[in-house]
């Protein structure tokens, strides 16, 4: 019984809480945000957090979309959602990934080109 | 000399302080908290999806069973969301009756929470005297409701009952008796050295930290948060509520919040006794078809109420988030972080007055 207590697996428990309708609502917002699979986003989280995180993952990120951000890149790349509120990715690898976006726009990169190229590099860091 | 041990120790989730069971995982070092975790979902009651096709007569009943200690404000965040949808208007009096119900639930939530903390302590002196003085509450709300928790108060549209002079008079004599006793302790609370020593500068968390995680009720107004959804509430608003703010930030703070809140709720219902309108206290109206979302200030904090209904008045989908979500969810992750003894992790825990069954709705 002690062994069933302890040791037994929370994956199902945790996917009922991220398909709940509120969290459900997030997560595809995020995912389509960064062009991710919406399962692969799903098992990272189920992964990775616990269930109060999971529980509470609607009201952060309503939260962080009440933050006064600017839309490039904050908002388009959920930097300060995916480092701050939900630490997915660590506040360091976030700025290496900036700091290599901005060389790469003073390169000459346009601003459309930098989202596109930032969105995949957050999901190879997301998913790593 | 003694070799330090990194440890992973797991609290519940049967344990004798916690009141619902929840499993707690602190990774230490020594004694002291670097992380935890919580493991939920021991008794998942999927309310939510039982309320689906009902019809509001019948899941106005199932509201306040999401919770035995603030079913008060289920009833009253349900109801008011139906108005909400349905456009229903309520009689003044029918308003003020609902602030004195919702408050003495309010009083009675937050004794039954310090009761708690004070337990866990150690101070079961204070803990029992508490406790004792919470039934006056209770019996408050017998008296004008006729329930002691699933009172079903509130309907679209008023209120059950109507509260006369003579229970007005006895529900005042109710608020004198709460009011004196528990100035003596909350003076007990505010002079005791071993409570000090327990509960100051203890499961910190700071005004940042309560904001990103959005902890709400007392839990983020100990941490100088100003939210509180009694300010955007119209009643309230009417009866010039301020929210009660500490600075502390720590488990001193949490409790004393609670115990000043008590103090406030006293005012409040003193007050709607002193300008009762006269009049009906039920209105008309049917529940129409729409899609509404109604907040209200829970005593653990805010609770929202996102309903869809149909022609017939039946509950086509519903979602609730309620306060214990956000706030046990802030004090796993930021006050148990850094907390010095395994002793302080049930305090710190209880301080935040988390209820599991809110949260396993």
């Amino acid at each position: 019984m002690t062994g069933y207590v302890y040791e037994k697996s929370l994956r199902n428990m945790k996917l009922r809480i991220v398909r709940a309708p509120l969290q459900n609502l997030a997560i595809k917002e995020i995912s389509d945000g960064l062009d991710m699979n919406i399962q692969k986003f799903r098992a990272m989280l189920i992964e990775n957090f616990d269930m109060s995180y999971l529980e509470n993952m609607p009201a952060r990120y309503d939260v962080w979309k009440g933050d006064e951000v600017p839309e490039f890149p904050d908002r388009l790349l959920f930097t300060g959602f995916l480092t701050k509120y939900m630490p997915i990715i660590t506040e360091d690898e976030m700025d290496l990934l900036l700091t290599d976006i901005s060389g790469k726009m003073s390169g000459g990169m346009s601003e459309k080109e930098a989202v596109i190229y930032g969105r995949e590099k957050i999901r190879e860091l997301i998913l790593k | 000399m003694r070799k330090k041990v990194d440890v992973s120790l797991p609290i519940g989730p049967v344990h004798p302080i916690f009141k619902e069971p929840a499993r707690i995982r602190c990774e230490t070092a020594g004694e002291k908290v670097i992380s935890a975790e919580i493991d939920l979902g021991y008794v998942k009651k999927g309310i939510e999806n039982i309320m689906k096709g009902r019809p509001w007569q019948e899941v106005m009943f199932l509201a306040e069973r999401i919770c035995g200690i603030c079913s008060v404000i289920h009833n009253m965040v349900f109801i008011e969301t139906v108005e909400k949808i349905s456009e229903i208007d309520v009689p003044q009096r029918a308003l003020y009756l609902r602030v004195i119900v919702n408050e003495l639930d309010r009083i009675q939530s937050h004794m039954l929470a310090n009761y708690s903390y004070c337990y866990t302590i150690e101070h079961e002196t204070l803990a029992m005297y508490l406790l004792n003085l919470r039934e006056t509450a209770m019996d408050l709300i017998e008296l004008i409701t006729g329930a002691r928790i699933t009172c079903a108060y509130m309907i679209p549209g008023g209120v059950r009952y109507d509260l006369d002079d003579e229970k007005m008079a006895v529900l005042r004599a109710g608020l004198d008796k709460l009011e004196k006793d528990l100035t003596r302790f909350d003076g007990m609370f505010e002079g005791g050295s071993l409570i000090g020593l327990r509960s100051r500068q203890i499961g910190l968390m700071s005004e940042e930290e309560g904001r990103i995680s959005h902890a709400v009720g007392p839990t983020a107004r100990a941490s100088g948060i100003v939210l509180d959804e009694r300010m955007n509430h119209p009643t309230y608003q009417k009866l010039g509520f301020e929210p009660v703010i500490r600075y502390e930030c720590d488990n001193y703070a949490r409790i004393k919040v609670r115990f000043q809140e008590i103090f406030q709720s006293i005012g409040l219902v003193r007050k709607c006794l002193d300008d009762m309108p006269e009049g009906k206290i039920r209105g008309g109206g049917i529940v129409k078809a729409g899609k509404g979302s109604w907040a209200g200030e829970a005593p653990r904090g805010e609770l929202t109420y996102n309903i869809e209904t149909d022609e017939y008045g039946r509950i086509v989908d519903i979602g609730i988030r309620t306060p214990s979500i956000m706030n046990i969810e802030a004090c796993i992750h930021y006050m148990l972080k850094g907390v010095n003894s395994a002793a302080d992790v049930t305090s710190t825990y209880i301080s935040s007055d988390p209820c599991i069954a809110c949260n396993e709705r």
